[in-house]
């Protein structure tokens, strides 16, 4: 049955000293899923993305990946970072920048058999006419969105994005949401967000992670529950302490 | 400046012309290299790296004149240091991510101390200010050989591995995701620093070398839109630095690696005033994207 998790988890512990940062986490993601995950600052978030993309290993418990160990899955993964991470002074088009998703495949001269593909993922997000434009030119939605066509363009099987849209507006959100919505059907996505409102209309469970971990169908959440929640025109999901498995309440 | 041109042509002052071409190949390799060494923001590691030669230069000197080594050429000697000082900063930088700057401090002075060690116990005198400020007296037919083929070899690791070094430069954890040995590139990369190093240690010498490594590129990446026009940029400025501190050090009879880092050193401050002018001069009020981002993160922050 782990072959066909695009993402499975079992029994999994994780710390960093001595105090658990990750307890007894179990769950699965299925190829065509869209999840979200998420939970408080510190509550374990990007912890779980990285043991997912291997740069981790569990204390206790196993991680598949497309039925292998991460590691040897991540050739099969496209992992988007959050933009704000980078050297504003980093000479780099975004043409480079994409072709990093290939890093692995070989030098300069074999690059002009991998522009195509290149171009392609650039197009899928909107971003073809800026191949040259360096980029720390851009603005942030625009970032996003390149980073996401260096992972699309390694053509992953599972889309991993770390908190997509911090600090952009939300005008760009949205075009980021239709962007995501048109790779769902080709990939499991996996969004890390603090920022459910955006995420409600995309993702079809809803993993909220603080130490222990809790799977909710977006039925669950979505629709009437998240109005009577926070109000419709609220976007942020508060998920603080009481975001454990034993009394899981949104209250 | 005709002087030194006409002085470039006698044969009687053939260092001068010597000097000149080491410092015209050195510049592809302090260009190419220092651009990594400015994005990936390892100035002072490279700086580490630049000061333990001595240890090496010193151990080669002591070689050749206390135990009648005479094949240890004091730039084998400084090449041998570099390398293993990369090795072992690199290890640090990698393995000991808190306290980083301390080991870098830490191995910088202890190559110094070793090297200066050596050069007091050499018999006869050694002048240690030849080998830390540069001293274009010594340079020989030998020097320009192994200087002509580090350089090569500098440019042809870098040709072959340039978009690794860029991935690893500009988002090492990417990179490591798709497959690429960072720990082991990263190594390489201190390599290549260590080695172009010793290229210019007789022009610049080992203190100043720092000097070239990072003026040049930190300029030109004001000026460029890629990495790799960043590099071609840097070592036109190299060669510009070397060629001039070395016209006026010969007009006016200064020492050359001194010239040569103070003229880099004015121009850098120069374009660093104006741009930072220009930037004052074009700060308005905040654009409407930055407003619309503050207040999107303020209504979700509530």
């Amino acid at each position: 049955m782990d072959a066909q998790a695009a993402i499975a988890i079992d029994d999994l512990w994780f710390s960093y000293d001595r105090a658990p940062v990750l307890e007894a986490v179990t769950l699965r993601v299925d190829p065509r899923d869209s999840v979200c995950v998420v939970g408080p600052n510190g509550g374990g978030k990007t912890t779980l993305l990285k043991l997912i993309l291997g740069l981790l290993e569990p204390d206790r418990g196993r991680v598949r990946v497309l039925g292998e160990p991460p590691i040897r899955a991540r050739g099969r993964v496209g992992y988007v970072p959050q933009h704000m991470h980078f050297d504003p002074l980093f000479p780099i088009s975004v043409l480079d920048v994409v072709l990093m998703g290939r890093i692995e495949q070989g030098g300069i001269l074999r690059e002009r058999r991998l522009r195509p593909a290149a171009m392609e993922a650039l197009e899928e997000v909107g971003m073809a006419g800026r191949l040259r434009s360096v980029f720390s030119e851009l603005s942030g939605g625009e970032r996003q969105r390149v980073l996401i066509a260096r992972a699309l363009f390694g053509e992953p099987e599972i889309l991993l994005l770390d908190e997509p849209t911090a600090m952009v507006d939300l005008a760009v959100e949205s075009r980021l949401m239709r962007t995501l919505k048109g790779l769902h059907e080709r990939m499991a996505i996996v969004l890390v967000s603090h920022d459910l409102g955006f995420v409600s209309k995309l993702v079809n469970s809803v993993i909220c992670v603080n130490r222990r971990v809790a799977v909710h169908p977006t039925s669950e959440i979505s629709g009437r529950m998240i109005e009577e929640m926070y109000g419709s025109d609220v976007a942020m999901v508060r998920h603080d302490h009481r975001c454990a498995v034993e009394e899981h309440r949104h209250d | 400046m005709t002087e030194f041109w006409q002085a470039l042509g006698d044969p009687d002052i053939r260092f001068l012309r010597y000097t000149l071409i080491i410092g015209l190949m050195a510049s592809l390799a302090f260009g190419v290299v220092g651009s990594y060494v400015v994005v990936h923001r390892i100035t002072a590691i490279a700086g580490a790296i630049a000061h333990c030669v001595l240890a090496g230069i010193g151990a080669a000197l002591y070689s050749q004149r206390a135990l009648g080594w005479e094949w240890f050429h004091p730039m084998f000697g400084a090449l041998a240091a570099a390398l293993v000082a990369a090795y072992l900063l690199g290890l640090v930088s990698l393995h000991a991510k808190e306290r980083e700057d301390t080991a870098i401090g830490a191995l910088w002075a202890i190559g110094m101390a070793i090297g200066l060690l050596f050069l007091a116990r050499t018999p006869g005198y050694v002048d240690p200010m030849s080998y830390l400020f540069g001293n274009i007296l010594i340079i020989g037919d030998r020097e320009i050989w192994i200087v002509a083929a580090l350089d090569v070899l500098v440019l042809g690791v870098v040709f072959a591995n340039y978009r690794r070094f860029q991935a690893l430069c500009f988002d090492p954890e990417f990179a490591r995701l798709r497959g690429l040995s960072v720990e082991r590139y990263y190594l390489l990369l201190l390599c290549l620093v260590a080695l172009t190093v010793v290229l210019l240690v007789h022009v610049v010498g080992i203190v100043l070398a720092i000097a070239l490594l990072s003026i040049p590129a930190a300029i030109a990446g004001r000026l460029v839109r890629h990495l790799w026009q960043m590099m071609i940029v840097a070592a036109l400025l190299c060669m510009v630095f070397v060629v001039g501190g070395l016209g006026v050090s010969y007009r006016w009879d200064l020492p050359t690696g001194p010239t040569i880092a103070l003229g880099a050193g004015i121009v850098y401050t120069v374009v660093f005033v104006i741009a930072a002018r220009r930037r004052a001069g074009r700060r308005g009020p905040p654009t409407q994207d930055v407003a619309a981002g503050e207040a999107g993160a303020g209504s979700r922050g509530a």
